[in-house]
């Protein structure tokens, strides 16, 4: 580690020494030295700020108290990120505090009633928690960057390792330990070492029954070669330990001493512009020792080729994959996924049916995607036509048929763009055709009918609109665990009045039987399927928003980053602030 | 019955109060943390090499409405003022799987400024842990941050349009 040292203690003035060993960090050659202002070296401390209040209002009664809202509840999240430093270092802290009140009904000294927050979590409170959920160092030289702390790991296309930032579903899970990269030449290396470090306390979601996740420990490591005409080359590999249950002991490192579980190989290829048409190609080989996965190994091939002709681009995808989620086996309880590749999915309209396909062992398939781009500038029109078409060999599980089916998706959208006015429409229809049975029985495909928006438009002086619905609707075909059709919609009216001020109506509908959560517009005369919300958004500064929320929006499956999952609807008022400093 | 006790009202407040001191004005001089990714061709791009320069850092993704809305304003920003140095870099924070889609939707956007990948979300969570996107990262020419904006509503590229002409000065 001396290397590391040298770099906290080098002056700031060391950064432009051309004669630096460690390699002076490269400047503009086209900047005159007098345009020149300080160096990058000069100490700062920048952040941002979150912080949520939520009274969380639950429809349903306690038993033998049904005249009161005994359930109800208020939370309190904030979440603090600072990072210090100099453009050669930087120490980044993340740390999140949550606290929980009213969440426990007392009646002449007995317990009716407790909503916990965590279970094997440490705290000097029974209702409060704070957790430094990251802490990250970082040490840069020309040559390359050394990682202390909490990182992210993705290879290639993220098949053998895929970890990173997925705030929109409220999923941060980092690898604890170490990480470095380094330049040398046309050469690219990486590599880790670490535990898994998933984030503890949600920020826009209920907390309740929090504990301490599994760490898993993944070493890692990936050489790349640039430049060799217009190809690169690179090869990695992934050793995992998975660790079976949460650590009593509070010893992070308890999985390094388990047996590996699982290693993934890979080769990826790239050739930029062969005849106008960029390629990407990648094979990786998954190989299972545990007992407890279950398969012995596994294997995906990914390629992609994209083309610009005029005013087209053009993007083929196709993937084969058999056994790979099983990597996910331990993971997955956690509600975060260890590597993810490409789904080629329109994920906004992902439901529970076709979350089994994305999530399946054995998928085989491709999309192609052409987009029109009409018009210069910033008033422009680009239509788009994208088809995908699988074909799922998996059946049970988390698969709603018991025969293999045949996956057709076809989306269709623009984007439309004239002064401040905007549109974005997207639409689409997907049928999942189950093939017949050795029998001859025929189970029918589930359809899915969906369609999204998004229109600007100036009204009048400072106030502008935008509204943007969204529905989607499916029809079952026949399977074991028959389901009913349903209808989901839900539309958003933002009032924007001025640069600071914007008032937002929010309205759901679903008539899903899955969603476990009750609309909150019956006073109104409405069905218990009826959602509505009011918000009100400030902006003081650029950097910061102050929202305050009331009403209720539904519960359901939301994908992002490859990964799905069930988030809860809520029913109530918050406040929130967002800063950035 | 169990009410709410008098530590709510501190606990909040506290919170409250922490989170309203970050509200200030944010004009102190912070040094931009430099990074280092490839560009679409896989030509490495720093941010240092760029110091001189007003660099604005644009975080985007390709599942992103508003960025795509915005992007092509910012592409027209950096037609007119580049040649007085203005530099944009647009950071894309698609992971690993969706990042064969990047170039397609740049060039569909018709931009031709750098894009970079940062697919393993190494730069965003130093500029912006929570990932909200698009955001806007202005440094001035000295390396330090001069301006953050959050989010994009219609119109907004004309305040960021104006923190960049006061950071180039006069032509």
């Amino acid at each position: 580690m001396p290397w590391v040292l040298l770099i906290l203690l080098r002056p700031a003035w060391a950064d432009d020494d051309p004669n630096d060993p460690l390699g002076g960090v490269a400047t503009d050659s086209t900047v005159t030295p007098d345009a020149r202002g300080p160096s990058l070296a000069g100490g700062s401390l920048t952040g941002s700020e979150d912080l949520r209040i939520r009274y969380t209002h639950v429809p349903d009664k306690l038993v033998d108290f049904e005249d009161r809202d005994i359930l109800d509840y208020m939370e309190v999240v904030n979440r603090l990120h600072l990072t210090g430093g100099n453009a050669r270092f930087t120490l980044s802290l993340s740390g999140d505090a949550v606290a929980l009140f009213g969440n426990r009904y007392i009646l002449d000294g007995e317990l009716h009633h407790e909503r916990a927050l965590y279970t094997d979590l440490k705290s000097p409170f029974a209702d409060a928690l704070f957790q430094m959920e990251k802490i990250t160092a970082v040490g840069r030289v020309k040559a390359g960057t050394l990682t202390l702390g909490d990182s992210y790991a993705s290879f290639g296309r993220g098949i053998a390792v895929n970890l990173n930032k997925n705030t929109d579903i409220d999923i941060d899970t980092s690898v604890r330990g170490a990480s470095g990269l380094l330049h040398v030449g046309r050469v690219d290396a990486s590599v880790f070492s670490g535990v898994t470090n998933p984030q503890q306390i949600a920020l826009e979601n209920p907390n309740s029954g929090l504990h301490r996740g599994r760490e898993h420990a993944i070493t890692g490591a990936r050489f790349d070669v640039y430049g060799l005409g217009p190809v690169n080359l690179g090869a990695h590999g992934v050793m995992y330990q998975f660790a079976r249950d949460a650590d009593a002991t509070g010893n992070s490192l308890a999985a390094y001493g388990q047996p590996v579980d699982a290693v993934v190989g890979g080769v990826t290829l790239e050739a930029l512009g062969i005849g106008g048409v960029d390629f990407y190609v990648e094979g990786d080989w998954f190989g299972y020792a545990a007992a407890d996965l279950s398969a012995p190994w596994g294997g995906e091939v990914y390629a992609s080729a994209s083309a610009y002709p005029g005013v087209a681009t053009v993007l083929v995808e196709a993937k084969v994959q058999k056994n790979t989620e099983v990597l996910n086996t331990f993971a997955s309880p956690d509600n975060y996924e260890i590597a993810a590749g490409p789904t080629l999915e329109y994920e906004r309209v992902i439901t529970e049916d076709s979350s089994a396909a994305v999530n399946s062992n054995d998928l085989a398939g491709g999309r192609v995607r052409v987009d029109l781009r009409l018009g210069e500038g910033v008033d422009t029109l680009t239509p788009y036509i994208s088809q995908a078409v699988f074909h799922d060999g998996e059946t049970g599980g988390l698969h709603f048929n018991v025969t293999p089916e045949n996956i057709t998706h076809t989306v269709v959208g623009v984007t439309w763009a004239k002064g401040e006015s905007h549109l974005i429409l997207n639409g689409g229809f997907r049928l999942d055709q189950r093939e017949a049975d050795e029998a001859g029985g025929d189970y029918g495909g589930d359809r899915l009918v969906h369609a999204d928006a998004s229109l600007t438009l100036p009204i009048a002086g400072p106030v502008s609109i935008e509204i943007a619905p969204a529905m989607q609707a499916f029809h079952w075909g026949t399977n074991p665990q028959q389901q009913s059709d349903y209808l989901d919609f839900s539309g958003t009216l933002a009032v924007k009045i001025g640069e600071r001020l914007t008032v937002l109506f929010y309205n759901d509908y679903s008539s899903n039987p899955l969603v476990k959560s009750k609309g909150n517009l019956e006073p109104l005369g409405l069905g218990e399927d009826e959602y509505g919300a009011l918000e009100l958004q400030y902006e003081p500064t650029t950097a910061v928003t102050l929202k305050a929320f009331y009403g209720a929006y539904r519960a359901g499956i939301r994908c992002a980053g490859g990964q799905c999952r069930q988030l809860p609807g809520f029913n109530g008022a918050r406040g929130s602030v967002s800063a950035a400093f | 019955m169990n009410s709410f006790p008098s530590a709510l009202r501190r606990a909040v407040g506290l919170l409250a109060g922490l989170a309203l001191a970050s509200v200030g004005p944010a004009h102190a001089a912070k040094a931009a943390p430099d990074f280092s990714l490839r560009d679409l061709n896989n030509t490495p791009q720093t941010l240092s090499q760029y110091k001189g320069k007003v660099v604005l850092v644009n975080f985007w993704a390709t599942w992103c409405g508003p960025c795509k809305i915005e992007m092509p304003h910012l592409q027209a920003m950096y037609q007119e003022l580049g040649a007085r140095g203005l530099v944009v870099l647009g950071i894309s924070a698609d992971d690993a799987r969706s990042a064969s889609a990047v170039k397609p939707v740049s060039m569909s956007l018709g931009l031709k400024y750098p894009v970079l990948v940062d697919k393993d979300s190494a730069v965003v969570s130093q500029y912006n842990p929570s990932k909200t996107l698009p955001y806007n990262v202005l440094v001035d020419r000295a390396g330090d941050i001069s301006s953050v904006y959050s989010g994009y509503n219609t119109g907004d590229e004309v305040k960021v349009k104006d923190a960049v002409l006061a950071l180039l000065g006069q032509p």
